[in-house]
């Protein structure tokens, strides 16, 4: 059994880290306030619960938001976290605040994402590398951020009026 | 909420018509690979798409590269039966108009 075993229990805002749980991004803690905040096994059998998960807290919350492109735009963004640091855990946090939801998910790394110039895919056909340009075309806003080991990639998404 | 991972079912509907159903993620599209490279590109295949649920780049990316090795083979993958959300995807990546959709 990994240290993760049981790491995607929910938890609540607290970013206290507790035994066997890695550290939520330092830095990272006081300024995102998550609502919704869950560790991932580092592996593509725990993308579905993922997604499942936070729809669940999307509905719970009444958050009133185009669910499929937030669905979407977040497996993009955990599998890239899967792909890049293959069994490490991630973490996906999300909150509201005035007229956005913000979707957060961090994985342990110390490279990045290509630069944004790089996202789209020069060529429509090529097979890979769309994940990044997809959130990028979904949402209102893409971050990255690299800091203490980890990267962060976060996305905004307009509310429902 | 106890959440199984993602799921893919394939079935010959005959020779050369597959069907999909369930989602098609990073943790099933090399199911669908797998499937499609067995088919073979020697003649049409028609990959019907009505019961997949979820699809996402992963999916696209092996729809994409057997789309260039039926094209390089001077023949045709056709994909049947796109959701609304197959459609989505299609659209916000520009290959809508580049993948043939039956």
């Amino acid at each position: 059994m990994t240290p993760y075993a049981d790491c995607s229990r929910s938890r609540d805002s607290s970013t206290t880290s507790t035994s066997g749980e890695p550290e939520v991004p330092a830095g990272e803690s006081n300024r995102f306030r998550a609502g919704f905040e869950r560790w991932f096994e580092g592996t593509t059998e725990t993308l579905n619960a993922a997604r499942s998960h936070f729809a669940a807290w999307l509905d719970d919350r009444s958050i009133r938001v185009d669910q499929s492109d937030v669905t979407l735009a977040l497996s993009e963004l955990c599998s890239n976290a899967v792909e890049a640091s293959p069994g490490e855990p991630y973490l996906v946090r999300g909150r509201t605040t005035g007229d956005r939801l913000v979707v957060q998910v961090a994985n342990r790394s110390e490279a990045g994402p290509p630069p944004r110039s790089d996202w789209t895919p020069q060529d429509v056909l090529v097979a890979r590398g769309r994940g990044l340009s997809i959130v990028e075309m979904l949402s209102d806003d893409v971050e990255v951020q690299i800091a203490d080991g980890f990267v962060s990639v976060t996305a905004a998404f307009s509310l429902a009026g | 909420m106890s959440v199984q991972p993602s799921r893919l079912a394939l079935t010959d509907r005959d020779s050369r018509v597959l069907a999909a159903s369930g989602v098609l993620d990073s943790h099933t599209a090399d199911q669908l690979a797998t499937k499609l490279d067995a088919l073979g590109t020697s003649s049409d295949v028609t990959l019907d798409l009505e019961q997949i649920e979820f699809i996402d780049s992963s999916g696209l990316r092996v729809i994409v590269a057997a789309h260039q090795d039926f094209e390089a083979a001077g023949n045709t993958l056709t994909l049947a039966g796109a959701s609304d959300s197959v459609r989505r995807l299609l659209e916000i990546t520009g290959l809508l108009d580049h993948l043939h959709l039956g």
